[in-house]
């Protein structure tokens, strides 16, 4: 082939074979097909959604223009980036390298660490957005997962994962300090930690709202909990070091636990103990973080992090496989009028920016930016290996979103509406919503078909057949998005013959996320006491909180964050107004607040490494995050409509109670009235901090900006060259030239790379 | 290279039975590698490739070392 003459096979000892391949930019004639046809497929799909948008929208449109796209991406845009601001160099050695003990720093193989990678970024987040995000239709959230995943969300990641790798593996709030200086460090710290605060909190009203008053999901959950413990008992003293062996039994309990839960259910004496409402459940699930957050790490939290495992990549992947077998039809519109005058149910506010706040993970995900920095770059073989870790493995949790959007997007839409309308609403003028008030709330929506014609009116029965079907008493304003994706599972899965009917998947479908949002809540607790005892730690007086461990710092500690989550959390079930309406744009706002820290530090690197004429790069999905969040915040602060705005809600609040009401809006007694009150202020005040601590960040890094392109560029705090002494191919697939350097170290009779045996 | 594997690649001996039994010691190795399930092994290998004279840990001190370390060190799971 003529491209060979342009490949470099470089050598860092000249008595072993290369280290590093560096192949020229072009696409070999195969190559060029492969994508020529990826790009038809894309653009199939996208027209059939975006122009067509026939009577009859397939899902298989929306895998071809998820996948089509993703490819292309990362073969052409993150290419882009790799050859234009990172430079990963082969000859240099990664921390796994470098510091390899055989624990947490460690060369490991590219595939396994993808796998790896994905399952600590994907969480309950890419499977809530898009549900709720449904509600204006499937088409301006498909647009923004996709195109949001492409130009800001895998950029983010990919780019945190490279410089992290270029220090050490140093996490995000470290690099904030060395890059931006002490105040946009420090910022950025507390940002991070209160951040956390409320990313529990709100997962707490999601799982909370699928399992109150609903005595099989609260069995099956609980069941959770002395399956972790006898699986850490197990591992501890019975078989240790056996996790594949004890995985698959706690998973076969898992399954008893579901089976089980029905008949609890339907038990007369059983299921009223499982039988929970809100508020308690609220104060069980922060009992528990707190419990998770002192108990020791064998015990409760390794166990339950394995069968999390398990379920989250063994049910995304029946679900995707499930979604292409079945391939349901889509029943929402392209765009709904909730798009257009922003007075949807699930979520209140215009399409710009709120539904770029709803739709966080599975988009951007300032979350992933802490996994990106610290975990995966000490496991790294080699640096270009960054591009399908970063950028690939969010381009999956995208996947993930698309499939949870289609999953919400093929149930009927009378359905959805109901279930995510808050009872305020669908109850009418009711205190408990029944079939016929939901009926006449979604009758009154002017819901209309694909083709634009009105639907016709849906009849009661409808609801409750729809709550037999799954074997639970009611779905009507079963909101927060959860009970939603369950449905939609359920629907898909049941048409899979032998695979089990729809009560059984919905409530798998409801176990699956429950175990996700309880991991994230426990190592969250965890990780956020020890962040808040460090911080504690430096006030004088205090240093002992610095010493993890010492069992009094952490009880206090952990109690300090529980309650901080835990009065969120019930605060939000507890809202009179519906809690995650009003908590879930404080959700997104925090974790794209969390997303603008991450890429003001990348975005200042690059400035700073004098790569001006590449900062559009970072400088796209930084500029669309903060004006997205700093429009909603101004909206959440400021705006007269008190659907929106936090203080007007609350002073409309206050001038009712004052002129002597008893009722405001969904809130029936002067009690509630008081409990809006105070809660508008606490999610008025909270919009307040995350906004003014953004800003600080972002002055921060745009002083340092500007000092640096009047200098010229600047050191940044990067390690120092060492050259690498192993070889792995840089994608999942070796090309031409790296299979010929991996069979010159086969016939030197030495391994590549110390990943221990792997199947090459 | 796992036996499993090698019976695979074998010239002539490509049955059904083979090809399977090396698909899933693929998948076994793969899920082993994601979960973490591996630790021990791999953390023997490299003593055993970087300090071939110090003492090897049984499997029971590794894994209680390790969720030692997990209590000093957390690690976050994203939402």
């Amino acid at each position: 082939m003529s491209l060979d003459t342009d490949v470099q096979k470089i050598k860092t000892d000249p008595d072993r074979p290369p280290v590093a391949v560096v192949e020229p930019g072009g696409l070999s004639g195969r190559a060029k097909i492969g994508f020529l046809v990826l790009a038809v497929l894309a653009a199939i799909g996208w027209t059939m959604l975006a122009v067509v948008r026939g009577e009859h929208v397939s899902s298989m449109w929306f895998v071809l223009a998820a996948v089509g796209s993703y490819f292309i991406a990362l073969r052409f845009y993150a290419r882009l980036i790799e050859r234009k601001i990172l430079k990963p160099d082969d000859t240099r050695a990664t921390p796994a390298e470098l510091h390899d003990n055989g624990k947490d720093f460690m060369p490991t193989d590219r595939r396994v660490l993808f796998g790896h990678h994905f399952a600590a970024i994907s969480g309950a987040g890419p499977l809530v957005g898009p549900v709720l995000a449904s509600q204006m239709g499937y088409l301006p959230g498909t647009l923004w997962i996709i195109f949001g995943v492409i130009l800001a969300g895998a950029v983010q990641d990919y780019m945190v994962l490279h410089f992290s790798m270029r220090r050490n593996g140093r996490s995000l709030g470290q690099m904030a300090r060395e890059e931006l200086g002490p105040v946009g460090g420090w910022a950025a710290i507390v940002g991070v930690l209160t951040i956390m605060i409320i990313l529990i909190a709100v997962l707490g009203v999601v799982i909370i709202g699928a399992l109150a008053e609903s005595p099989w999901a609260v069995f099956s959950i609980a069941m959770t909990i002395p399956i972790a413990l006898l699986m850490g008992i197990y591992l501890r003293f019975l078989r240790p070091g056996q996790v594949s062996e004890v995985s698959l039994i706690g998973v076969a309990l898992l399954f008893l636990a579901i089976i089980g839960g029905k008949w609890v259910a339907d038990s007369a004496t059983l299921a009223p103990i499982f039988t929970l409402t809100k508020p308690t459940l609220a104060i069980y699930l922060a009992l528990y973080g707190f419990a998770a957050s002192v108990l020791p790490v064998w015990l409760l939290l390794a166990p339950r992090d394995y069968l999390s495992t398990f379920m989250k990549v063994g049910t995304i992947i029946a679900l995707a496989l499930g979604i292409l077998f079945v391939n349901p039809e889509i029943q929402m519109p392209a765009v709904t009028h909730f798009a257009i005058d922003g007075t949807g149910p699930a979520f209140a506010g215009q399409l710009f920016p709120f539904l770029f706040i709803t739709i966080a993970c599975g988009a951007i995900s300032g979350f992933h930016a802490l996994i990106s920095s610290g975990t995966t770059p000490k496991l790294i073989e080699k640096e270009s290996q960054a591009r399908i870790i970063g950028y690939g493995g969010m381009l999956t949790e995208s996947f993930v979103a698309i499939m949870a959007l289609v999953a919400a997007c093929i149930l009927d839409q009378h359905l959805y509406f109901a279930m995510n309308a808050p009872a305020g609403v669908t109850g009418g003028g009711a205190a408990v919503p029944t079939p016929e008030t939901a009926a006449a709330y979604t009758n009154g929506l002017n819901l209309v078909n694909q083709a634009g014609q009105p639907l016709p009116p849906v009849d009661p029965s409808m609801f409750s057949q729809a709550a037999a079907d799954i074997g639970e008493k009611s779905i009507i304003s079963r909101t927060g998005g959860a009970p939603t994706l369950a449905m939609g599972m359920a629907e898909v899965m049941h048409r899979i013959p032998l695979l089990g009917d729809k009560a059984f998947w919905y409530h798998f479908a409801v176990m699956f996320e429950a175990l996700f949002i309880l991991t994230t809540i426990d190592a969250g607790t965890r990780v956020a006491r020890f962040m808040f005892s460090d911080a504690i730690g430096n006030i004088p007086g205090m240093h002992r909180f610095k010493d993890a461990s010492w069992r009094v710092g952490a009880w206090v500690c952990s109690a300090i964050v529980v309650v901080a989550w835990g009065s969120i959390l019930y605060m939000g079930v507890t809202d009179p107004l519906g809690g995650i309406n009003m908590l879930f744009p404080l959700f997104g706002i925090a974790n794209q607040l969390l997303a603008g820290i991450a890429l003001c530090v990348i975005f200042t690197i690059t400035i700073k490494k004098g790569l001006v004429k590449w900062a559009w790069i970072p400088g796209i999905p930084l500029f669309f995050v903060l004006l997205v969040t700093m429009v909603a915040s101004f909206q959440k602060i400021f705006s007269s409509d008190p659907k929106i705005g936090y203080w007007t809600l609350r002073n409309a609040a206050i001038a009712a109670k004052e002129s002597g009401k008893t009722s405001f809006q969904a809130a029936k007694t002067p009690e509630q009235i008081d409990v809006v009150i105070r809660n508008t202020f606490v999610q008025g005040s909270l919009s307040i901090i995350y906004a003014v601590l953004v800003l600080i960040v972002f002055a921060a890094a745009m002083w340092m900006c500007a000092k640096s392109l009047r200098a010229g560029g600047m050191p940044t705090s990067e390690d120092e060259h060492v050259d690498s002494h192993i070889f792995a191919p840089r994608a999942f697939v070796a090309s031409a030239a790296e299979k010929e350097v991996l069979a010159e170290w086969k016939d030197a009779g030495l391994d590549p790379t110390p990943v221990g045996r792997t199947h090459q | 290279m796992t036996a499993a594997s090698t019976r695979a690649h074998d010239g002539g001996m490509t049955s059904v039975l083979s090809h399977a039994q090396h698909y899933a010691g693929v998948l076994r190795w793969y899920w082993r590698g994601i979960t973490g399930a591996d630790a021990y092994e791999r953390y023997v290998d490299y003593l055993r490739r970087n300090h071939p004279d110090a003492p090897v840990p049984t499997v029971e001190q590794f894994w209680r070392d390790k969720y030692d370390d997990m209590e000093r060190n957390p690690k976050t799971r994203c939402c």
